[in-house]
């Protein structure tokens, strides 16, 4: 008997406790009369705040909920009129926003010039704000009236839009910011974006809806619900059910699936993402010798890398196109990509390269990287150059290589440039940077500060041609090919992805 | 009992003092956790280290261990340094999710072990105990991320059944809790075939039949309570597995519980979160054992604690 009742309690005791936290939802009512399309991302944001969370995929969200004070178009590299209808350079230091008229955040305060210094004056005030480093250019705003704003540098700046149109850049309204305090402000955000907040469940969905009074007119979506979803063939697996109607990163192996479903369209995009290898160019590594460096340039059939990782375009740069300057030359050229495999023999025999082996580092973020890796890999050694593979997580690879700077004679990376101007393609080639390529050059040094001061734009596409071509020939780092991503929809939907991926719904439609 | 109860309670504090202490020591080995936060590739040296010391990374691991121990009995393991939260809430809040989910799955796992396990030990060598036999290998070999797409592709894409993911509604919770419940049955139905050969053939089960008892009676009343004291001990232990199973299984199924934190924060070395998830993690582990421990004394009227 006393079996039975203790079983009994279990049962019951399990029963009532999933059925309790179960059967409560909305999920059984009928259709909702509002307009509304479900997204799928493989995370949510950590923060609402936009400058408090750098992640692609929160800045993404953000975006949604806030505006800045311009936009990136993502086609053309343009900077368009966005919370400041003009704008103008004072002198060397000095830009003046004109902001527009009658726009409101979501809870009805106005925007205005105080809202823009207070928004960068309080990341300028906290220096563990993930963001600060890239708003430091900054010296002093100033609301010189209600819909004019002032923004000195600390020196001339050619990249000042691109700046003040990156991470964290969403204007903050003060008076709820101060009511509220930063905490809350992050869980409850209000901006003058397409977007207001509406719901936050941690790890599971956003919530937004329509802001009805959004300065670019009412979003024709009513409803935004975005899931977190992490599992790539899971967030497949919802786009084929009909669950989703946008995802992002796609595994390759499921592109063919989903442009065969008749309700369903892949739309392919190019990323901002080159991916390269880095070199050590200092004794005691081999590859200080540059001869050694062209040799594995020379070895690696880069078009044979772009149709492996399911498309992409050739590369010797990392400033590739809509960023200003990308060099025409070394981007994009099959027959210029330096593949002779016997003219990279040649060079080894030149270098007297005796076998030493070089350790590859790698790992497997990017789409088909590990398969890339390994194929670079077998290239190398198919002209006698002995490689010592070694393929990581990416936690592991950030904390046992990158970050210590303990790579040794070749590493693969992957970097991108949401930025779309050159200053921070080239950052990573001045001495001061140069702890995972012991390369330093300090007239190249003088050409990226002044590629980084140089006002007048078509002398400052010289600075940075003459970088490119530099990194080219001495290869600290050598340029593989510009990485392309995917996005699935569904065909109800309609919405255009930007070519670097950014997921901005103002003007997305559902059928 | 009480004192029991109390004995083993107090007997819990340094077993998780020393977890508490594995964890710190075992993250840290790992790397430097600005390594996660930074957008390294524009930050110089200088830069780096502002950011360390203002997270406090760079304080003698001495003092940073001392620190945390300290505010361990309040439950404060600090902040994440990803949400720029207390940790121990961001945990705690997603708790009921993940048990919920384990509840469904030990539910299941009984449900399907028991009748599979009775059967297969009455019915030795049958054609029912060689299916049972080898469901419960063939689940075993299933790895959990591997079963769930399965189920997926099937319920829910394939036959259009049950919703893929998320945590919407009841039917949500169907495919990931089948998926844990699965591989707990596995382990569960040969535990008690061969638990229940044993007990059949004892003395007492061959008295109560040649009583005349039905079988009905003599399997449930006097061999299974026996039979089922080993296999709770299994149990026990499994809630171990089954916790780390969920973590995989919330995953895959975009199941918003601790396990989905607790991945990322691995991956991003969000040391105060990982903290405190394989804490409660450890809480939850030993509390299941001392419940089994005290069902023993419901199983078999014998076994007295003092």
């Amino acid at each position: 008997m006393k079996l039975r009742n203790a079983a009994r309690l279990l049962a019951v005791f399990l029963l009532t406790v999933v059925a309790a936290t179960t059967f409560y939802a909305e999920g059984f009512a009928g259709a909702a009369p509002r307009t509304r399309a479900t997204i799928a991302f493989q995370e949510l944001v950590t923060s609402f705040d936009p400058p408090t969370d750098w992640a692609i995929v929160a800045t993404w969200i953000h975006s949604n909920i806030g505006d800045c004070l311009v936009w990136r178009d993502r086609r053309t590299g343009r900077f368009v009129p966005w919370l400041a209808e003009k704008w103008e350079r004072v002198n060397e230091t000095n830009w003046k926003f004109f902001l527009r008229k009658g726009v409101k955040f979501h809870n009805g305060e106005p925007l205005n010039a105080q809202a823009v210094k207070f928004t960068i004056d309080r990341i300028l005030a906290d220096r563990r704000i993930l963001v600060y480093n890239q708003w430091t250019f900054i010296k002093e705003v100033r609301a010189l009236d209600d819909h004019t704003v002032q923004i000195e540098t600390s020196a001339t700046e050619p990249a000042m839009l691109s700046k003040v149109a990156g991470t964290g850049c969403q204007v903050l309204p003060p008076r709820y910011f101060q009511q509220v305090g930063p905490q809350e402000f992050a869980r409850n955000p209000i901006g003058t974006g397409p977007y207001q907040f509406v719901e936050f469940r941690k790890d599971d969905r956003v919530v937004l809806k329509a802001n009805p009074d959004y300065f670019q007119g009412k979003p024709p979506i009513d409803d935004i619900v975005i899931r977190a979803i992490p599992e790539p063939s899971t967030r497949v697996a919802e786009l084929l059910r009909g669950g989703i109607d946008l995802t992002v990163a796609l595994p390759t192996q499921d592109w063919q699936r989903i442009e065969s479903n008749a309700n369903l369209k892949l739309v392919r995009y190019q990323t901002t993402q080159t991916i390269m290898l880095g070199l050590r160019t200092a004794p005691p590594w081999v590859t200080s010798d540059r001869r050694i460096r062209e040799a594995i340039d020379r070895a690696i059939d880069r078009s044979a890398l772009v149709k492996l990782a399911g498309g992409g375009t050739i590369t010797r740069t990392r400033v590739t196109p809509p960023t200003l300057a990308w060099h025409p030359g070394l981007y994009g050229k099959p027959a210029e990509t330096m593949y002779s495999p016997d003219r990279a023999r040649q060079l080894l025999r030149e270098a007297n390269y005796q076998g030493q082996p070089m350790t590859f580092q790698s790992t497997n973020v990017w789409p088909m990287q590990k398969e890339v890796t390994e194929a670079i890999a077998q290239m190398l050694e198919g002209v006698g150059i002995k490689i010592n593979l070694q393929i990581m997580d990416i936690s592991t690879f950030r904390e046992q290589v990158y970050f210590p700077n303990r790579n040794r004679e070749l590493y693969m990376d992957g970097l991108g440039n949401s930025f779309f101007d050159p200053w921070i393609a080239v950052l990573g080639y001045s001495c001061i940077r140069n702890q995972r390529t012991d390369y330093c050059r300090p007239d190249l040094d003088a050409l990226i500060q002044a590629g980084a001061r140089e006002m007048v734009q078509e002398k400052r596409k010289q600075f940075y041609y003459k970088i490119q071509e530099i990194i080219a020939e001495d290869r600290p780092f050598i340029n593989l090919y510009h990485m392309m991503d995917s996005v699935g929809t569904t065909k109800r939907l309609q919405f255009d992805p930007a070519p670097d991926g950014f997921v901005w719904l103002g003007k997305a439609r559902v059928q | 009992m009480q004192r029991y109860l109390a004995r083993r309670v107090l007997q819990m504090i340094p077993v998780l003092l020393l977890i508490a202490t594995v964890i710190f020591v075992v993250i840290r080995l790992k790397g430097d956790p600005i390594s996660q936060l930074a957008p390294v590739d524009i930050m110089s040296k200088e830069e780096i280290d502002d950011l360390r010391r203002a997270y406090g990374f760079d304080r003698p691991i001495t003092v940073q261990y001392l620190d945390f121990i300290v505010h361990l009995p309040r439950g404060d393991f600090g902040e994440s340094f990803r949400y720029r939260q207390p940790a121990f809430p961001l945990v705690i809040e997603r708790l009921p999710k993940t048990m919920q989910l384990a509840g469904a799955a030990v539910l299941i796992g009984w449900g399907l072990a028991l009748p599979l396990g009775v059967v297969a030990a009455l019915r030795r060598n049958s054609l029912t105990d060689l299916v049972a036999t080898t469901l419960s290998v063939l689940g075993r070999a299933l790895p959990n991320f591997w079963l769930g797409i399965m189920l997926i592709l099937v319920f829910a894409v394939g036959l259009a059944w049950l919703p893929v993911s998320g945590s919407d509604t009841g039917w949500n919770l169907l495919l990931p809790a089948v998926t844990l419940g699965v591989g707990l049955a596995t382990t569960l139905t040969r535990l008690i075939r061969s638990s229940m050969l044993e007990v059949i053939r004892q003395d007492y089960v061959q008295t109560a039949r040649s009583k005349g008892l039905s079988q009905r009676t003599v399997v449930l009343k006097h061999a299974l309570r026996n039979g089922l004291i080993p296999v709770f001990t299994v149990f026990g232990l499994q809630v171990a597995y089954l916790l780390g199973g969920v973590i995989i299984v919330e995953q895959v199924f975009a199941w918003p519980g601790m396990g989905q934190l607790m991945v990322k924060a691995v991956l991003t070395r969000d040391m105060a979160i990982v903290q405190a998830g394989v804490f409660v993690f450890a809480v939850v582990v030993m509390a299941s054992n001392l419940l089994v421990d005290l069902l023993y004394t419901f199983l078999d009227p014998r076994i007295r604690y003092e």
